[in-house]
């Protein structure tokens, strides 16, 4: 079906082509700066794809129609300009271009406006600076590209979830996350289902979007710049403006085929540094079982008996390194592009297809897409976007997970042949072999286990664009985003996740087959009048209505224990459990925007939206958000216009007010499926009923209320944009506020009251920040340009009030006792909370155990009560970008510096708890610590016996007992400055390709993340286990980042 | 063109309607209201699992050295670390959130519907886990708990005023099983199967083990009402309230054995093994595994990590598998307090007798064979006549009877007596468990302040905090 309909539209387009009357013209384009001739300048008649390019001299000589009534001159760095034909002799003077103040932004609900009269901020980064270093995940390849945008990545595994934020998160424990708008219709980007920290990675469905496919993306960063989104609009919106072939027509060309390959290669940026010094065991003895290395000394062990009873000379082996491969990414797409009076598109199709690091994780996707607009008549357009996706994810057991082939390979002992000695026996390829019991040995799990998902989805969307009047349009699109997530994950018959490492004979395993699906239907109207007195005042008024509506069955059927190993059918399971979850939600909005603008000075603008929310109590389901925002050009004022020093000034200043929901089914209280600690606690299962033939119900533990009502975020914003010294120098700068009251949060409740939280309108997250983008061109000329943008964002959030009763909630790994993500009052969010070093008040030290019986003598104390540790917002973030053009060598490099911000290791908690990493190396020099010695009295208060003078060594009872008990030892700092992306692209030369009918190519090679420096130790603090808003707090053993190099070649035809 | 505009206007509003996104919003996952027969189940099931062989039990064991802790959680236990807030917040889920809530529902529920006999159990029940709630935390919510909007951030009542009220809640229990009920139950509850009469037994034991906690507060009268209460309680083994329902398959079986195929904390500990070696107690062999064919425990607080049970001694499939019945309480714990509260009270006869009868149904409950009872039996170690009973002997056969599921009944043993002594050089046993995180941060202002793990609770040291 879509197939026919496209190639009717290529032949109506093609019909097209008629030819009249013609004359020549002629001229000389020169710069206005120092009247200097400007080749290479694209020339063309206005509304037809005729043209030709200036030569050395600037000249060109243009054969057009009869009917031609006037030219348009544009070059790169210079204002286009067009000129009325009114003789056969035009020459034309080229402004240089005010740098991005000329551009027209793609604002909310797709309106079109210009820049500069933006009363807020907005960022636009164009298809090549994302698609340039090869990432094949777009979330991830926006990080450091738009100030303000923040993207944390939970590892380095193919397909792995991102969470993106836009300046920061303000929602307590609701959505953080931007909107995804494609060509108009808002999609899905978030990870469909939520994961703790033992789960496999569930990944975000931003990665069903091909980079390559990216013509431009916005930022709509503040709630001014979102508010005509209403609800979904509070945390910012990702607008998406995919290639069209629109734009085309400058080449003087119809159509244009592209070809784009590439290749890159991935190592792990990061691996642990281990100790090579001690033996696996415990207090010196060496156990051939054991999971700690806290036995004797290799050098002095000679020869003893292994796990299996061989006699074994004892040394140490590289068991990290054999797991890791180097992963490949190729890349290949062709697309087709055409424009011409008619109409344009776009038609395409990638393929993608990913290696991890350690197999067989890999992610494979297949991008087929159209998207075009055809020119019914004069006043009737008719377009289409349509996108399809196949995206296959294999993963791998992470975090806590007992499968977690990281695990043990990170902390076998170094005595431990791992990959010298079998995982599995001879008879029984399920019994594993292993120098601990319980987890899985890494090779065995990852040829056993099995984590798959497969992603089917269409979106996109049709629209008409109606123009009766030259006053008014009519816009109507109906989109849709539908997918299907199928996926299996298996745990072997045997596996140490599902308890099958336990038994004498391998028992357990589990399958789960599950099914995600969700359906979106989005209609949106709109009538744009506009009016216009000319050079005097210009006025738009916009009012439309949206309606969305969003439906989900979430199925799973989890099979516990499999019969017949590697028979992987869910039909070989011993019992099944039956989950279903099904959400519908509906939107209904209406919504105004107005614009005046009075000669170019000052511009005014305000929406409104009215949302209708089916989520919310009948009573309290209707609300409306406002917003205004002006721009002054104060550089337009007589007494500065045209001035040199600064060619371009605007103030800029905005106040709006959006919403969030809060979560479905929020109003009434439930009873839910019984079960017995069947989740966190000690036990795997616990107890599932149907339990001894009898279904069971409970009470839910949330309680739930009627009298809820929308989230509001109330966001003031003020900025300035400059431009300098002959516009070399573009200086963007915002200041902002945002007062998010009202969160909608399960606020804890005293678990006496038979509740464990209650679902309530309560809290206050203020968030202060400023942006800064800084552009340089210091060199601009026709071999050499230099350009620079830099972008600065720092923001400080502050939670000024939960409910009353509770000073803190946990937002983020809510499975761990021992430490969590936190909203706390008067703290940032989120903080880092857990056990932390007691501290004598006075002198600020840690407090050292003064008890001489205690084997813990010497040793830090844990304070006695849990704390705020660290904020795990980064002080700022700096994103450098140079770009550097030499002819036709074009060299790009990114580095972006995190600075502050903090992070919970999983990694080196464990890592020191077994005895593993390098700092347990020395077991053996007498160290006193930098601390003061006490011990705590009767009534549990403590007692200073004056300046540390205790001599300890740093073994088994210091990091295994003491210092494993403090979370707040293994919180570290994740300030890290990398090169981020090095790319270099090659032009060759247009007269080698002309014979072969090539109109472009170029050779690119690539390098991502090649450079790092941190003090982070043994992990790329980049990395962190994602459980939602606690995201960035934590890692636990997760997949390094990867680092990357690679190649490629693009041909235009 | 008008009437399409007209139509599309009218489909616009129609699709906002408030029926329509009532409709939408109606959840589809999750019923409002159920039936008593579907939180039957659940709540006898609680009993048996989350409330007497959870980690409470588990850290309780290790407490008083019935098991040692060879890893995790557990292991720290023993050195005495990691005992503090963060560590107890599951089981307050377990005790208020999940089962005192559901209980709460089937007492309003059965009393609305004149389903009596559900209210009794459901009392009993209810009384049984806040007894092992206040025995294990001292001071806490009782009287204002489990009203949401009455009580947000309910008070703290004192021990002794909960014990009062427990045995009041016992007593009304059964007032409620002999009234005429309305309903039936009989499969999905889980101990009794909705026998009435056995329930009522359970809720003689349960008055007696109440009672007897009250040794160190008032040693005479606290026996005096253990015995009436025990002669009224179960009369055999048969009677004993257990769960018994346990299955092979994963999700469906007995606690300690997912604890021990999940995690491995335990091993056989060298004061359990002390104890039974010096008598050669044939239940040595028949409850633990020998490595290298020798009985091998670790010392509670000096022990290495084992989890893979290498090198310490761990439970044999006869003590403990998949479907081994939990007990929740037993004759013959019934029997070690009638020799207790009548030792307590002079009467050396009867104690002696009680004893007897105590340590031969352990024996028998543990497929002893008559033999090996007798041989044991005969031991002067385990009958010295009448005259040399001490409550040592007894306490100590109490110890061992009660392996491995009861161990927060013996961890309250322990802190009454002090029989046996321990060995753990980490220091002294903590007293109580600390008051978890997740009722300090929402209702922090009514707990209890200045308690440490080493001040008892009131029925311990004669104080509330």
């Amino acid at each position: 079906m879509r197939t026919g309909f496209l190639i009717g539209f290529i032949l109506v387009l093609s019909i097209f082509s008629g030819m009249a009357q013609t004359r020549n013209l002629t001229g000389t384009v020169s710069s206005s700066e120092d009247g200097l001739p400007i080749p290479g300048v694209s020339v063309s008649v206005k509304g037809t794809t005729n043209g030709t390019i200036s030569d050395i001299n600037g000249t060109y000589t243009l054969t057009v129609p009869e009917s031609a009534k006037a030219l348009i001159f544009s070059f790169v760095g210079m204002v286009t300009q067009e000129v009325p034909i009114t003789s056969s002799k035009i020459d034309v003077a080229l402004k240089p271009d005010v740098i991005g103040v000329e551009e027209v932004m793609v604002t909310a609900m797709g309106i079109r406006r210009e820049k500069k009269s933006l009363g807020y901020s907005v960022q636009e980064v164009k298809g090549e600076e994302l698609s340039r270093g090869g990432n094949p995940n777009l979330s991830n390849a926006l990080q450091g590209k738009v100030a303000g945008v923040q993207v944390k990545q939970s590892s380095g595994m193919p397909g792995a979830s991102s969470l993106v934020t836009v300046r920061g998160a303000s929602s307590l424990t609701g959505n953080n996350q931007p909107l995804y708008v494609i060509d108009g219709m808002p999609v899905e980007n978030t990870s469909m289902f939520n994961v703790d920290v033992a789960s496999a990675d569930r990944t975000s469905r931003a990665l069903d979007i091909n980079p390559n496919d990216i013509e431009s993306i916005n930022v709509l960063k503040g709630a001014a710049a979102s508010a005509l989104y209403g609800l979904r609009a509070s945390n910012g919106v990702v607008v998406i403006t995919t290639k069209s072939g629109s734009g085309l027509g400058k080449d003087a060309k119809k159509y244009q085929v592209t070809l784009n390959s590439s290749w890159t290669f991935d190592e792990p940026t990061v691996t642990p540094k281990l100790q090579s010094t001690y033996a696996q065991g415990d207090r010196g003895v060496f156990n051939p079982n054991s999971s700690l290395s806290w036995g004797p000394k290799i050098s002095e062990m000679g020869e003893y008996t292994n796990q299996q009873g061989q006699k074994e000379m004892a040394r140490v082996y590289d068991n990290v390194s054999p797991i890791f491969e180097t992963g490949l990414n190729a890349s290949n797409a062709v697309d087709l592009s055409y424009n011409s009076e008619m109409g344009n598109f776009n038609t395409g199709i990638a393929y993608t297809d990913q290696s991890g690091i350690i197999k067989p994780s890999a992610m494979d996707r297949l991008n087929a897409k159209f998207n075009g607009m055809f020119k019914v008549s004069s006043k009737l357009k008719a377009g289409a976007s349509a996108n399809y996706s196949q995206t296959h994810v294999v993963k791998l057991p992470a975090g806590s997970n007992l499968s977690n082939p990281l695990f043990t390979t990170y902390f076998a002992p170094r005595t431990y042949d791992l990959w010298g000695k079998p995982f599995n026996t001879e008879d029984d390829p399920y019994k594993q072999i292993h120098y601990r019991s319980f987890m899985d040995n890494p090779r065995w799990s990852l040829k056993y286990n099995d984590l798959q998902e497969e992603t089917k989805r269409v979106f996109g969307s049709l629209f008409l664009d109606y123009n009766p009047v030259k006053w008014m349009t009519v816009n109507y699109r109906l989109g849709m985003d539908n997918f299907v997530t199928d996926g299996k994950d298996k745990y072997e018959l045997g596996s140490g996740e599902t308890g099958g490492r336990s038994t004498e004979m391998p028992s357990g395993g589990q399958i789960e087959d599950f099914m995600y699906r969700q359906n979106q239907w989005n209609s949106n109207l709109s009538i744009v009048f506009n009016a216009e007195i000319p050079n005097a005042v210009k006025a738009s008024l916009a009012l439309g209505n949206e309606i969305y509506d969003i439906r989900s069955r979430h199925l799973r059927i989890i099979g516990s224990g499999i019969n017949i190993g590697g028979f992987g059918n869910i039909s070989n399971t011993t019992s099944q459990s039956v989950l279903e979850e099904q959400y519908k939600e509906r939107v209904f909005g209406v919504y105004y925007n107005a614009n005046i603008s009075f000669k170019d000075i000052l511009f005014l603008s305000t929406t409104g939206r009215n949302d209708i929310i089916s989520n919310m109590p009948a009573e309290n389901r209707s609300f409306f958000y406002p917003s205004v925002s002006a721009g002054l050009v104060f550089t337009e004022w007589n007494a500065l216009k045209d001035n040199k020093v600064l060619p371009y000034g605007k103030l800029r200043a905005s106040f709006a007010q959006v919403g969030q929901a809060g979560p479905k089914y929020a109003t009434k209280t439930v009873y839910i499926q019984g079960g017995s600690a069947n989740s966190g606690g000690f036990l795997d299962d616990g107890i599932e009923f149907p339990f001894a033939g009898y279904p069971a119900f409970t009470l839910d533990d949330d309680l739930k209320s009627k009298k809820l009502k929308p989230q509001n975020t109330m966001t003031y914003e003020t900025g300035v944009d400059l431009r300098f010294a002959q516009n070399r120098i573009a200086l963007d700068y915002t200041l902002y506020h945002i007062d998010a009251t009202d969160q909608i949060f399960f606020v804890p409740m005293a678990k006496s009251t038979g509740f464990d939280r209650q679902l309530l309108n309560a809290g206050k997250v203020t968030t202060d920040g400023h942006e800064f983008v800084l552009t340089l061109k210091p060199v601009k000329s026709k071999n050499f340009d230099w350009t620079i943008t830099t972008n600065f964002s720092t923001y400080e959030n502050k939670v000024v009030s939960l409910t009353e009763g509770a000073d803190r909630i946990q937002v983020g790994f809510q499975n761990f006792e021992e430490v969590g993500a936190f909203a706390y009052v008067g703290s940032a969010f989120p903080v880092i909370w857990g056990s932390k070093f007691l501290r004598d008040e006075t002198s600020g030290k840690i407090v050292v155990n003064s008890d001489a019986d205690s084997p813990t003598y010497g040793m830090p104390l844990t304070a006695n009560e849990s704390g705020p540790i660290a904020e795990v917002n980064p002080d700022f973030e700096v994103g450098f970008n140079n770009s550097f053009r030499i002819k036709n060598l074009t060299i790009s490099a990114n580095i972006d510096w995190r600075q502050g911000g903090h992070m919970y290791s999983g990694m080196n908690y464990l890592g020191l708890y077994y005895g593993m990493l390098q700092e347990t190396e020395d077991r053996e020099t007498p160290y006193v610590l930098d601390a003061m010695k006490g011990h705590m009295d009767e009534d549990g208060n403590t007692v200073i016996d004056g300046v540390n003078d205790i001599e300890i060594q740093k073994g088994r009872t210091y990091w295994s007992n003491v210092m494993s008990n403090i979370t707040e030892a293994t919180v570290y700092e994740t300030t890290f400055i990398r090169l981020r992306e090095v790319a270099l692209n090659y032009d060759l030369p247009k007269a080698w390709l002309s014979p072969l009918n090539i109109a472009n190519m170029s050779v690119y090679a690539m390098g991502r993340n090649l450079f790092m420096l941190t003090d982070y130790p043994n992990f790329d603090p980049e990395s962190s286990t994602s459980t939602g808003n606690g995201t960035g707090a934590f890692e636990y053993v997760a997949l390094p980042n990867t680092k990357s190099v690679g190649f490629g070649v693009k041909i235009t035809f | 063109m008008k009437k399409l505009i007209y139509l599309i206007a009218a489909l616009l509003i129609v699709s906002c309607s408030d029926a329509i996104m009532d409709e939408i919003d109606t959840n589809p996952n999750e019923p409002e209201d159920v039936s008593i027969n579907l939180l039957m189940p659940q709540v006898t099931t609680n009993a048996g699992f989350t409330i007497t062989a959870n980690s409470l039990s588990w850290y309780s064991s290790v407490f008083i050295e019935q098991t040692c802790g060879v890893h995790g959680q557990l292991m720290d236990a023993d050195q005495r670390i990691n005992i503090n807030s963060q560590t107890f917040n599951n089981d307050w889920t377990y005790i208020y959130l999940d089962q005192l809530m559901d209980l709460s529902r089937i007492i309003q529920k059965g009393t609305d519907e004149g389903n009596w006999k559900a209210v009794g159990i459901a009392k009993i029940l209810y009384a049984h886990t806040f007894s092992i709630a206040t025995d294990c935390f001292g001071q806490i919510p009782y009287s204002q708990a489990l009203k949401p909007d009455e009580f947000p951030r309910p008070a703290f009542d004192n021990q002794q005023a909960i014990y009062t009220s427990l045995q009041a809640l016992l007593d009304e229990a059964m007032a409620d099983l002999e009234k005429p009920s309305a309903g039936t139950l009989t499969g999905t509850d889980f101990i009794y199967e909705g026998d009435a009469a056995k329930w009522k037994n359970a809720a003689w034991a349960f008055k007696a083990r109440l009672y007897n906690h009250l040794s160190k507060r008032d040693p005479q009268g606290s026996a005096t009402a253990a015995l009436d209460a025990v002669a009224k309680a179960f009369q055999s083994s048969a009677d004993e309230m257990k769960l018994d329902k346990f299955t092979e398959v994963a999700t469906q079986q007995n606690p300690w054995f997912q604890e021990e195929a999940d995690r491995g904390h335990h091993s056989l500990s060298k004061t359990m093994y002390d104890l039974l070696i010096a008598n050669n107690d044939p239940r040595l062999s028949r409850w633990f595994t020998k490595i290298n064919g020798q009985y091998s425990p670790g010392k509670n607080g000096e022990n290495q990590q084992d989890q893979s049970g290498s090198l310490y001694s761990k439970f044999t499939p006869e003590l403990l598998s998949a479907t081994t019945a939990v007990p929740i309480i037993t004759y013959r714990e019934l029997k070690f307090i009638e020799a207790e509260a009548y030792f307590r009270k002079g009467d050396l006869e009867k104690a002696y007798q009680a004893y007897q009868a105590a340590v031969l149904t352990s024996l028998a409950d543990n497929g002893i064979s008559a033999d090996d009872q007798n041989s044991f039996m005969a031991q002067g170690s385990v009958s010295p006549g009448k005259d040399l009973l001490t409550l040592e002997l007894i306490m100590k056969q109490k110890f061992i009877a009660m392996f491995p599921f009861q161990s927060i009944e013996t961890w309250t043993d322990w802190r009454r007596t002090g029989i046996p002594q321990m060995q753990n050089i980490y220091g002294s046993v903590p007293r109580r468990m600390p008051y978890p995180d997740d009722e300090l941060t929402t209702n922090g202002a009514n707990i209890p302040s200045g308690i440490t793990n080493a001040k008892g609770v009131w029925w311990d040291d004669g104080t509330e905090d």
